[in-house]
């Protein structure tokens, strides 16, 4: 760190000191009854950060938090930061034995929980534990340990093709330009709300924790989607932005309670392209859809799907067929290739597939703990996401398959070789493939193909029982087939042959 | 930067997560997102952003061509014009470093840029081709007309190979008009400008439909960043070579989400032009250089101007600060320079110890920042650099007091304070109080000596043409509005002394002032 007046590490801590003064009696945060402006909300912030110091917190030191959106979670992405500690944002919907894998791999010295999700015994439960612990540290600045704007701010777990999940390194300064960028791109400001519909785990709910604050903004914190309180919350509090992912608008578009609203929302929704119906769902409901792309290795948003003149006035399906494309690079992510094994650009023919490599500033610092995928996933200098894309000759990227074995399921990743292996763990399945198969409400979904040891005999149903004992109730196949699997000569099961019988008719192999 | 990121880099290794920020990402971005969009409007010409991205490239290889090397320095005497608005891209994507010099300067200001600066090249205005005399014959001379088409034909279109290796080198050179002695050239780096344009983009609620109207002086702190920003949105440009009240108000009348920044003297002349009238679809501005008085923000928010008081240096890359204020404050509130903008960094109020002075809105104070958009130091001046950057913080030189919201607000540049009967009086706060009068056009205070008070305010005053007062109708007009004390003793009509960006040169009135007196105080 150089030490002088025109040198500053960029971290989005800043973000909150700075709310808590400028904007310091708009709301921060409401959740549920409970409301704080930006100077109590900095305040918390801080006596969080003294208090974790308090408790023992080095610098680098992981904390965890297996939590549902709320504001102690909010507040964390601020707080642990500025403690000079990393948080570790767990995905709520994972099974014990996923959590437990994280906290180990993650080496999580503080453990916070939502009381709700069951009893974490070491952690501290949010309510009034966490509220006795904020107690313990007090209102004052907080010295700042941070030597350099790309050490860690936090630790994402995702569900990598291997089986188990790795963890996604942000540092201070990604976070921080992706949270400016979208400031600018989302158009974010101090009389913006935005609804917490995309859990707070979710990339740190695409880096919007941290670019909220930025803005002076007011968060709505919810603890799960609940459609009907959904629509009451986008009316009665005056919400102009959400995220979500196509599943979740699906879910909102067909709920009964789903009316026009009486001024316009911005929604930015990922994960998988919104349809020509989706969209002309919201734009009835008075809801703008902003399609992003991107991963948990870039800080969630890395492209947007930037209007063109004139494409408004499409009719549906051709607006809709350009609102589905992952779009450009924003303002601060970087640059996008869609490139060949030779990481050699395909033509912009809008026609020959390729994969899609990212660089730039909000590209992850690599995976905590393994080298080895770090060095694959950069490969060339470049991150390899995986996805399989064609460039169109305005230079936006679209999605058309994935290299690697993930479902994106309502969202959610889910690694089919860690169904394979859960579904392979049941005494009476010999061998199993799993494939993503196409789903109306969830995108996608995992499909299991299993063969059965001579003589056992199994139903769809225990195969899906079992699978649900050991990881998340989301990643359980929705259907199971038994028979044989399709091999190459030398015995390799060629899901390949599976896919293009699920998935004949279409155009792309992801949804 | 990390010393780790450096060797790595050194060592080859290429990290898919580093790169560094500069505005020069911006135009290449939007030469391709916003391709089909028009960059910038300069008369009858205009260029979309995909051609406007291959004349930048094919300046920075005509330059590369022509002999630049890294860090090599490029000056521009330029109008507002397309040229110039060019330059803020081909010159740095070539590796070299702008220096966009004031118009308003003599041939002798000029000459010393030029050669201080070290330029190797200086592009010109073919109407300002006079102020050229002086410069060196060895500086190559390129007017913004033919020859410099002919120039551009030399480069080509393709992507240029960037030598930037560190964000931190130096984008431009920004040579302040000095009240005392030569003038100095600021240094802005690559990072400073990319995040202080992607605030700017912000705050000033720029996107691809926004038109920014060139009103500002591409030189001034090249455009307050928005030479970057604009271009980072996919904005649409338009170049004025010169300030035309009437030719504005037609153009913020005609198609377009207009934006554009000015100083209070342009809003001055915009008011109390004759085309002067409420704009149907509201213009966004914002307004630095001097707090804009309570009048004018009231005159504007009827005219239907979104009015944002901004405040900043030279040494500051233009706008730190930025006065957040609920819609239904005062005019007195939203005189106040505020708080720093999202990127810019800390701004405090200090005695001269550099202890922070109380937050009661009273005690004056130096305003000092720190933070990514404080300039990296003066060019070839490590002296006038450390005396700036004494105790790790740049010193504004400029006079505040600390509200307890945390806003500050200037009282006035270190010298311009009255000390009355032992009483601080600040010349701003008098001055506002004198244009608050209808017939005022603008004024200056300044301290003059008292035999019995020891100092006491003068006010220098120009009325709007037409109009008439007198200078007991100016004092009892100001002593309605202040404290008695803080009223001038003298009123003195006429013209006053500015200096070629428009300032008010207060110096020249004090000097008349204070003629034959070994002090500036009394």
């Amino acid at each position: 760190m150089i030490a002088s007046a025109f040198r500053q590490e960029l971290t989005p801590v800043s973000f909150l000191e700075r709310a808590g003064t400028v904007y310091a009696d708009r709301l921060a945060v409401i959740d549920g009854e409970r409301r704080f402006r930006y100077r109590e909300w900095r305040a918390r912030a801080r006596r969080f950060a003294h208090a974790l110091r308090a408790a023992g917190l080095k610098k680098d030191d992981r904390v965890a938090f297996f939590a549902l959106n709320s504001e102690p979670l909010l507040l964390a992405h601020l707080a642990v930061p500025q403690a000079g500690g990393v948080l570790v944002a767990i995905n709520t919907r994972l099974s014990e034995p996923e959590v437990k894998y994280i906290l180990e791999h993650s080496g999580a010295r503080f453990v916070f929980y939502s009381p709700e999700l069951g009893p974490r015994p070491g952690g501290i439960a949010l309510g009034e534990e966490f509220e006795a612990f904020l107690q313990s540290g007090c209102e004052d600045p907080v010295e700042s340990w941070l030597d350099d704007e790309y050490d860690m701010i936090a630790i994402d777990y995702t569900s990598g093709t291997t089986g188990r999940p790795k963890g996604v390194v942000y540092h201070h300064r990604g976070a921080y330009l992706n949270a400016v960028a979208l400031v600018l791109e989302n158009r974010l400001r101090a009389d913006s709300v935005c609804l917490w519909t995309l859990p707070m785990f979710h990339c740190n709910g695409w880096c919007h924790t941290w670019a909220l604050p930025a803005a002076g903004a007011c968060s709505v914190s919810i603890p799960r989607v609940d459609p009907p309180e959904v629509w009451r919350l986008l009316e009665e509090q005056g919400v102009t932005h959400f995220n979500a992912a196509p599943t979740v608008l699906i879910m909102l578009a067909n709920d009964p309670a789903a009316h026009r609203l009486q001024r316009r929302v911005r929604v930015c929704t990922g994960g998988a392209p919104p349809s020509p119906t989706l969209i002309a769902q919201m734009e009835e409901l008075n809801i703008e859809i902003q399609h992003l792309y991107g991963l948990t290795e870039s800080y969630g948003p890395f492209t947007l799907n930037v209007m063109q003149p004139g494409v408004a006035q499409l009719p549906l399906e051709e607006r809709a067929r350009f609102m589905a494309r992952q779009g450009v690079a924003h303002v601060a992510a970087g640059r996008q290739r869609v490139v060949d094994e030779e990481m050699r650009d395909v033509p912009a023919d809008a026609q020959t597939l390729g994969e899609i490599v990212l660089q730039g500033n909000v590209v992850m610092k690599g995976y905590y703990r393994d080298p080895d995928a770090t060095a694959t996933a950069f490969g060339g200098g470049w991150f390899h996401t995986g996805d399989v894309a064609a460039m169109h000759p305005d230079g936006y990227i679209d999605i058309r398959d994935r290299k690697k074995d993930i479902i994106i399921s309502g969202g959610e990743n889910i690694s089919t070789i860690e169904v394979e292996q859960a579904v392979m763990s049941h005494p009476d399945v010999l061998e199993a493939a799993v494939i993503a198969v196409p789903d109306q409400k969830w995108g996608e979904v995992p499909k299991a193909f299993v063969t059965l040891k001579p003589g056992r005999s199994l139903t769809e149903r225990d195969v899906i029982e079992h699978v649900r004992t050991r990881i998340a109730h989301y990643k359980a196949p929705r259907t199971v087939e038994f028979g044989e699997l399709p091999k190459t000569s030398t015995g390799k099961i060629q899901k390949y042959v599976l896919r293009d019988q699920a998935w004949a008719g279409r155009d792309r192999r992801v949804n | 930067m990390a010393v780790t990121e450096k060797l790595t880099r050194k060592t080859g290794q290429q990290l898919p997560y580093r790169e560094e920020l500069t505005p020069v990402s911006f135009l290449e971005r939007s030469g391709q997102v916003h391709a089909k969009r028009v960059a910038v409007v300069d008369g009858e010409r205009s260029w979309t952003y995909a051609d406007w991205r291959a004349r930048a490239r094919r300046l920075a290889h005509a330059l590369r061509a022509a002999g630049l090397q890294k860090d090599d320095r490029i000056a521009f005497l330029a109008v507002n014009s397309e040229p110039l608005l060019l330059a803020h891209f081909g010159v740095p994507q070539a590796g070299g470093v702008i220096v966009a010099i004031n118009t308003r300067l003599s041939a002798e200001e000029v000459a010393y840029i030029v050669e201080h600066s070290g330029s190797r090249m200086v592009f010109f205005s073919p109407e300002l081709e006079p102020a050229l005399t002086h410069v060196g014959k060895e500086v190559r001379r390129i007017n913004l007309g033919t020859e410099f088409e002919a120039f551009l034909e030399t480069g080509s279109e393709e992507p240029v190979e960037s030598w930037l290796e560190d964000e931190y080198e130096t984008i431009a050179i920004d040579y302040t008009s000095g009240t005392t002695g030569r003038p100095k050239g600021v240094m802005y780096h690559h990072r400073g400008a990319y995040l202080n344009a992607l605030a700017m983009a912000i705050d000033h609620r720029l996107d691809a439909d926004s038109t920014y109207l060139w009103t500002l002086p591409m030189f001034h702190c090249n455009g307050w960043c928005f030479t970057w920003a604009t271009i980072a949105v996919g904005a649409r440009n338009h170049c004025i070579p010169k300030v035309d009240p009437a030719q504005v108000w037609s153009l913020l009348r005609g198609e377009g989400n207009w934006h554009f920044c000015g100083a209070p003297t342009v809003l001055i002349m915009l008011v109390n032009d004759p085309g002067a009238a409420r704009l149907e679809r509201p213009a966004r501005l914002f307004t630095a250089g001097a707090p804009p008085s309570p009048t004018i923000i009231a005159t504007m928010q009827d005219l239907n101007f979104q009015l944002e008081h901004v405040y900043g240096l030279t040494e500051t890359y233009g706008p730190f600060t930025i006065n957040v204020s609920p819609p239904d404050a005062d005019a007195q509130a939203r005189a106040r320079q505020g708080y720093p903008n999202l990127v810019a960094g800390e701004v405090r109020v200090v005695d001269e110890q550099m202890q922070d002075v109380p937050a009661d809105a009273e005690t004056m104070g130096e305003v000092v920042m720190r933070g990514n958009v404080v300039m990296k130091g003066y060019f070839e001046n490590p002296q006038a650099t450390d005396t700036a950057f004494a105790g790790g913080w740049f010193h504004s030189g400029d006079v505040g007091v600390l509200h307890a919201d945390g806003q500050i607000e200037l009282r006035d540049r270190k010298k311009d304070i009255i000390i009355s009967g032992g009483e601080n009086i600040s010349t701003i706060e008098v001055e506002q109080a004198v244009a608050a009068h209808p017939a005022v056009m603008e004024c200056a205070v300044i301290a003059i000596p008292d035999e019995k008070w020891g100092e006491v305010p003068k006010a220098f005053v120009t009325l709007k043409p037409g109009q008439t007062a007198t200078e007991a109708e100016i004092i009892e007009h100001v002593r309605a509005k202040l404290a008695r004390f803080k009223a001038p003793k003298a009123v003195e009509f006429g013209e006053l002394p500015k200096t070629s960006t428009g300032k008010i040169q207060k110096f020249v009135l004090r000097d008349r002032e204070w003629a034959g007196r070994e002090k500036r105080i009394n």
